[in-house]
């Protein structure tokens, strides 16, 4: 049986390689007749659930395309895999996307990740686009790789701006000592210098240390108006404990990236005025957005990113419609044009009223529920919505008002 | 007014970052804060903005320092010229069509240089060397258990890290979660420490041991059952950072050094502890019998102690003196599955540089380990704080092979 099993393994995979070349040679003419087929690589279960909004998303995506009347008529048809948090098994797991014949793939999750994947993705011919990758290493990676959501550095130019914005000609910075933090402090230091703040002191943790006070006495010593914490929130609390409540600096000085925003278990005190950015649809969107994924799925707790991979979906789908194929290439190649990266389209904003528009002929800009995306020559998204998000009294963040 | 000028000037900003993705695509140009070297700001400057063209735009600073967003066409290399009355400067700044960079640049101006306003070399020293003191007693009541038990079996037991990481997980769920006074709670958690000692000991070390298996064998499957424990324990408690307790202390300064008053009990807490430690092992019967053990251990059986006894009070009183140390680093970082974990290495650092087996020297060589930890950190960067640390242990071995406290002759 075994046997058996993996000879057909190999008669698939043979199958969808000279499928697969055969489309490659001939670009313009309509691929294989076949439906529009998304995979998506999520996770299900893992980092706390934060993965099942995006999953979500992408079920409400293909429902809203296939109400629609779906994409070069026939209906989207859609598999959704487990990521996991771990790679290999996301390696594995998109073996069974390729497999199956994907066009798109929406994913992975996080950006390590999606540098892991992305070569086995590409290389199948399937374009993949990603709606909460933020990390600017994957910046141009791959002709065929895309994502909805901005990069950190966007962010960190946010962040800079919203600091003089406050008055602040002093910075101080304290990093996560791993590649995303690295490369966030970089950005920032850069978005600083550009604003003419002077960065005092940068300081690096380890997830391993026993403790922050080295860092937090150094920033402390160096008497900033400003400190930017770009660590993961279940790091960051006892820094905020001790350089708010310990060392007393104002909590409203205190800037946090998007990993920081999150829940903690200090007392709410400390965590009162705290702010930071969080990518995503303007307020009013964002709520009607969420009230439909809830009908959904009652229990979803977790909704950022969720916007961006509603997008991710509809727009590949769209530059579908526009190339006359679902191929990945020819997909590939229109997802610019679709998202609004050409001059004097029309501006749709769902599914439906883009698709009509497509179908009289003409060019369209989409703008989702995550803001502008237009798409530029590196496929990072150039039209992106920040949120301010503010903790309150309570402990929680929400949207600044 | 306060309120409203802040409350408009966030509504600016979320305009300029929500409003419409047109302004953000479409509109260009520099706003900014003009200060003078105190961080005051400075009104009434007037700000040209030219290109290669001549002038585009100009605003007078406000009563707040600030100027206007000043329009530019696009992208491209402006000049932005601030002059007051006794001030004038200029500077080149270029807009970028990029995503990772923002249409409209804001710019801070100083008026002078501005006094670099770091806190004294002294300051900064007192602040470092008490937390560095905080660190080495920390480090010392959890490394005295893994001396003792090192001592009277020759065993190195690499799963001491659990014993402290078990002792801050029971101190969050009895102060957090059961909402008990932090000090009640590490008290139980001690007392639960010293439990789980003797646990470990009945199921797995003193089988282990009667039958006869290596030390090396004892120490790779002590490796083993740390790993099986610390998964376990993030099984349960998740891979977050949770706080120990909901009591606020508050902060205490003493000339240059802030610390929270928790910080100060737990020294005064470890002080004592290791007092009494000491007292037990000088003075009382069993304390005696744990140093006879450790210094020659078949000479102490034929002089009638029972060293299997001995092992398993050295056993429990590890296992307490460990949970004690997770309950006071919990306190002073927070609560994880792996504090004890990355606690072990500067254990193993206290215990060889002290001497091995000595609990005195253990003392000593933790409280160095974690000083030179601690105040390194002000010429090293702080991520690699434990290189400081550790670069003294490997100098004080090269010239004192024994340790602090070890002696010579046990060596070799």
């Amino acid at each position: 049986m075994a046997f058996v099993s993996r000879g057909f393994m190999t008669v698939t995979v043979a199958l969808a390689l000279t499928a697969c070349s055969s489309t490659t040679g001939e670009d313009a003419a309509p691929a294989a007749s076949g439906p529009l087929k998304i995979g998506s690589i999520l996770p299900h279960t893992a980092y706390a659930g934060a993965g099942e909004g995006l999953v979500s998303a992408v079920d409400l995506a293909v429902a809203d395309i296939n109400d629609a009347g779906g994409v070069n008529g026939g209906k989207v048809e859609v598999k959704q895999v487990d990521s996991t948090d771990n790679n290999d098994t996301a390696s594995q797991a998109v073996d069974q996307l390729v497999t199956w014949g994907s066009n798109v793939v929406i994913g992975a999750y996080g950006s390590g990740m999606s540098g892991a994947i992305i070569g086995k993705i590409t290389d199948s011919g399937a374009v993949q686009v990603s709606g909460s990758n933020t990390s600017s290493s994957l910046t141009g990676i791959n002709k065929l790789y895309f994502r909805t959501a901005p990069t950190d550095a966007l962010e960190a130019a946010k962040l800079a701006d919203l600091a003089v914005q406050d008055g602040h000609g002093t910075a101080a910075i304290i990093a996560q000592n791993d590649a995303w933090g690295q490369a966030f402090q970089k950005s920032l230091v850069d978005s600083l210098d550009a604003a003419g703040v002077d960065v005092v002191a940068q300081q690096q943790f380890n997830t391993t240390d026993t403790d922050y006070s080295a860092q937090i006495d150094a920033v402390v010593a160096a008497k900033p108006e400003s400190v930017f914490l770009l660590a993961y929130a279940s790091y960051a609390g006892s820094m905020i404990e001790s350089l708010v409540g310990t060392h007393g600096f104002t909590s409203k000085n205190v800037y946090l990236s998007n990993s920081t925003l999150g829940e903690y278990t200090i007392k709410p005190a400390l965590l009162t005025g705290l702010r930071g950015f969080l990518a995503g649809p303007d307020p009013q969107v964002e709520a009607d957005f969420e009230t439909r994924l809830k009908a959904a799925n009652g229990g979803l707790k977790s909704f950022a990113y969720a916007a961006s991979t509603y997008d991710a979906v509809v727009v590949s789908a769209l530059a579908a419609i526009a190339a006359k194929s679902n191929d990945g290439k020819a997909i590939a190649a229109r997802m610019t044009e679709v998202s609004g990266g050409v001059a004097g389209a029309t501006k749709c904003t769902t599914f439906k009223e883009c698709a009509g528009l497509l179908g009289q002929g003409k060019a369209i800009d989409y703008d989702g529920l995550s803001g502008g995306l237009a798409f530029n020559a590196q496929n990072d998204v150039t039209e992106t919505a920040y949120q301010l998000y503010a903790y309150g009294a309570d402990g929680k963040y929400a949207v600044a008002q | 007014m306060i309120r409203f000028i802040k409350g408009a000037l966030v509504t600016i900003v979320l305009l300029l970052v929500t409003g419409a993705p047109a302004l953000a695509a479409d509109d260009w140009g520099f706003r900014g804060l003009l200060r003078d070297g105190q961080r005051a700001p400075v009104a009434g400057a007037t700000v040209t903005v030219s290109g290669d063209g001549g002038q585009i735009g100009q605003d007078v600073t406000d009563a707040k320092g600030r100027w206007a967003v000043i329009p530019v066409p696009g992208p491209g290399k402006y000049r932005i010229t601030i002059k007051s009355a006794d001030f004038s400067y200029e500077v080149t700044k270029e807009l970028v069509d990029s995503p990772t960079t923002l249409h409209v640049q804001n710019v801070v101006v100083s008026t002078s240089d501005t006094a670099p306003a770091v806190a004294s070399l002294t300051d900064r020293l007192a602040q470092r060397a008490v937390s560095g003191f905080n660190l080495g007693l920390l480090i010392a009541i959890a490394a005295i258990g893994l001396s003792l038990v090192f001592g009277t079996s020759r065993f190195t037991n690499f799963a001491h890290g659990e014993s402290v990481t078990f002792g801050g997980l029971t101190g969050f769920l009895l102060a957090y979660v059961a909402g008990l006074p932090l000090l009640l709670a590490a008290a139980i958690a001690t007392v639960l420490g010293g439990v789980f000692g003797y646990a470990q000991d009945v199921a797995f070390w003193r089988p282990l041991r009667r039958r006869g298996v290596s030390l090396v064998t004892l120490m790779i499957a002590s490796i083993g059952i740390s790993l099986a424990i610390r998964s376990l324990m993030q099984f349960f408690f998740g891979s977050a950072a949770r706080s120990m307790t909901r009591e606020d202390w508050g902060a205490v300064r003493l000339g240059p050094v802030v610390l929270p008053a928790t910080s100060y009990a737990g020294m005064g807490i470890s002080v004592v502890v290791l007092i009494g430690v000491g007292l037990w092992l000088t003075h009382s019967r069993i304390g005696k019998a744990t140093r006879a053990i450790s210094n020659n251990s078949a000479l102490a059986a034929t002089s009638g102690v029972d060293v299997d006894r001995i092992q398993r009070i050295v056993w429990v009183v590890a296992g307490g003196l460990a949970a004690l140390s997770g309950v006071l680093l919990g306190v002073f970082n927070q609560v994880s599955f792996d504090m004890g974990f990355n606690l072990l290495l500067l254990m193993f650092a206290g215990v060889i540089l002290g001497g091995l087996g000595t609990a005195f020297g253990t003392l000593a060589g933790s409280i160095v380990v974690g000083v030179c930890t601690e105040v390194l950190v002000l010429w090293i960067p702080a991520d690699m704080k434990y290189v400081g640390g550790l670069a003294v242990l490997v100098i004080v071995l090269l010239v004192r092979p024994q340790g602090i406290f070890g002696r010579r002759e046990r060596i070799g």
